[in-house]
């Protein structure tokens, strides 16, 4: 797991719950680490451990918390960074569903190696989207469904985000576009404030 | 020619395929312009002006029409805008049939990242197939992994002087340096496990760097480390806390008998010559102890104070001696004495 993530799921949880909770759940991990770097590699397990260790000290289920990360990865002021990488993606909301298949090359180009599941989008019309990645762990659907919802909000648009099992594995989601212009969203200005 | 059959495209099908464009007549004077040059120019009066008036031909120099511009089609040109900022412009020119002027397409190139903040560009000003925010998305992720990986040098850096001001060796012999020496000491005193403090100061090594320079000392002094570990068992410390100065602890080695025949041993060992190209080196040493029985409550500082003396008291007594501290009061006080004493 690319320290990027991690520490952006450090962020999610100190911005949420304190400094204290994550100092102990790191120590409780007990795995010689004192920090987590961004630009380090960690071993795809204790990413697990940490989220399920997250969860239980939190009085959460997994799926919650990892729908909560989403929305921060969009919503919070600490992780601007992240959505505006993300509203480079699109000019509205449909041009943002588009996007999502080009995201793991995109994330490629400015960090060579985080790779991120690849996914793929089709569109049945009427607003309605299936999403399917099939190299994903299912950890990712929860996060991916946090942060759908939470780029709507961003855009102004009004959307459905639904998981739908499947027996072929990886992660499903139907994505109901129900209105495009539906409140007014965050805007984006292209160039960034400076500071 | 088949498939040249020249393609008649309207105003707003230009302004998608090249939002930054405009069309001047013959005279020079704008007929059309993309939708972004009303964002360059928000007061308007964009079409109608001179094209010379809004903009500044950097290259091709001599260029004194837009004609000249156009027939050298396909190569860049280079613009200024004539407003406060000079903003930096690319386009290219081609000339449009039957004399109904030129159409030039402009575009920001490297300048981009401030034109977008200056003219307050949205992504829709630019076309489908302009790659001009992907490259804004770019430049944003490579600030933002930059500035990981500059904390994270940042970081390094200070872990890095931490450890070397953490450092428990000499650099040179790998002994312990006083650090770790006197680390070792507070761990022994607090546990009361006794121990023989042992001062060791080479003789004649001033000498050897006078003559044979200070590569033939430095590999005395790594001979010396040799001989000192290998004189030593592993639970024993052997520090050098000086240029030429050693100290070390015999950790539960308090017979006064086998102390002095390891010191004795010691000095024989170091004063064997060491080899320097077709040179030798010869060196001896002196040599004080004290031992942590000789105090009811022993104390790190007193006890290298004491073993300090001792060795002064070896130095009078003609070098390559070995003495106790508890002998040092029966030993006349010379020279060395009183310096060892004051400098307590």
């Amino acid at each position: 797991m690319h320290g990027l993530v991690i520490c952006a799921f450090e962020s999610f949880v100190r911005h949420s719950y304190g400094a204290a909770p994550w100092a102990a759940l790191v120590e409780g991990l007990d795995a010689g680490i004192e920090r987590f770097e961004p630009m380090f590699h960690y071993d795809d397990a204790l990413a697990a451990r940490l989220v399920r260790e997250t969860a239980r000290v939190l009085g959460k289920p997994d799926e919650a918390l990892l729908e909560d990360f989403g929305t921060f990865l969009v919503a919070h002021p600490a992780s601007e960074r992240v959505r505006r990488l993300l509203r480079f993606g699109g000019v509205d909301y449909e041009d943002f569903l588009a996007s999502l298949e080009d995201l793991s090359g995109r994330v490629c180009l400015a960090v060579p190696d985080l790779v991120l599941p690849e996914i793929s989008l089709t569109e049945l019309g009427g607003g309605d989207y299936r999403l399917h990645s099939a190299d994903a762990p299912p950890e990712f659907a929860p996060v991916l469904s946090g942060l759908l919802r939470a780029m709507a909000d961003d855009y102004g648009a009004l959307v459905l985000v639904e998981e739908t099992g499947a027996e072929d594995g990886g992660v499903h989601l139907a994505i109901r576009l129900l209105e495009a212009a539906f409140a007014r969203g965050r805007g984006f200005a292209l160039a960034q404030r400076a500071g | 020619m088949r498939g040249e059959l020249p393609i008649g495209l309207g105003p707003a099908a230009l302004d998608r395929l090249m939002p930054m464009h405009l069309v001047a007549d013959g005279d020079g004077v704008i007929t059309h312009a993309g939708p972004v040059l009303g964002k360059i120019f928000p007061a308007g009066g964009v079409v109608g002006a001179r094209f010379f008036d809004l903009f500044e031909v950097r290259r091709p120099r001599q260029a004194a029409s837009l004609d000249d511009i156009a027939r050298r089609a396909g190569r860049k040109v280079q613009l200024r805008l004539r407003d406060p900022d000079r903003t930096p412009l690319i386009g290219a020119a081609v000339p449009l049939e039957a004399g109904q002027g030129v159409l030039v397409n402009l575009s920001f190139g490297i300048a981009v990242v401030d034109a977008v903040a200056r003219f307050n560009l949205a992504g829709s000003d630019f076309a489908a197939t302009d790659l001009t925010l992907e490259m804004l998305y770019l430049v944003e992720a490579k600030s933002a992994a930059m500035a990981e990986s500059r904390k994270l040098n940042e970081r390094l850096h200070g872990a890095k002087a931490t450890a070397e001001a953490e450092a428990r060796s000499d650099t040179l012999t790998g002994l312990s340096n006083r650090r770790a020496l006197d680390q070792t000491l507070e761990r022994l005193i607090a546990r009361a496990v006794p121990f023989t403090l042992m001062h060791l100061d080479l003789d004649f090594f001033k000498q050897v760097n006078d003559t044979l320079g200070h590569a033939a000392g430095d590999l005395v002094l790594t001979e010396v480390a040799r001989i000192l570990c290998e004189e030593t068992r592993s639970e024993d410390v052997v520090a050098r806390v000086g240029g030429d100065e050693f100290v070390l602890v015999f950790t539960r080695l308090i017979e006064r008998s086998r102390m002095v025949a390891i010191a004795e041993r010691v000095i024989l060992r170091l004063e064997e010559p060491v080899r320097f190209g077709d040179r030798e080196a010869r060196i001896s040493a002196s040599i004080g102890l004290v031992s942590s029985l000789n105090y009811d409550r022993p104390e790190a500082t007193r006890m290298m104070r004491d073993a300090d003396m001792a060795l002064y008291v070896s130095k009078d007594r003609g070098r390559g001696r070995v003495t106790f501290f508890d002998e040092a009061h029966q030993a006349k006080a010379g020279p060395a004495m009183d310096a060892a004493l004051n400098r307590g």
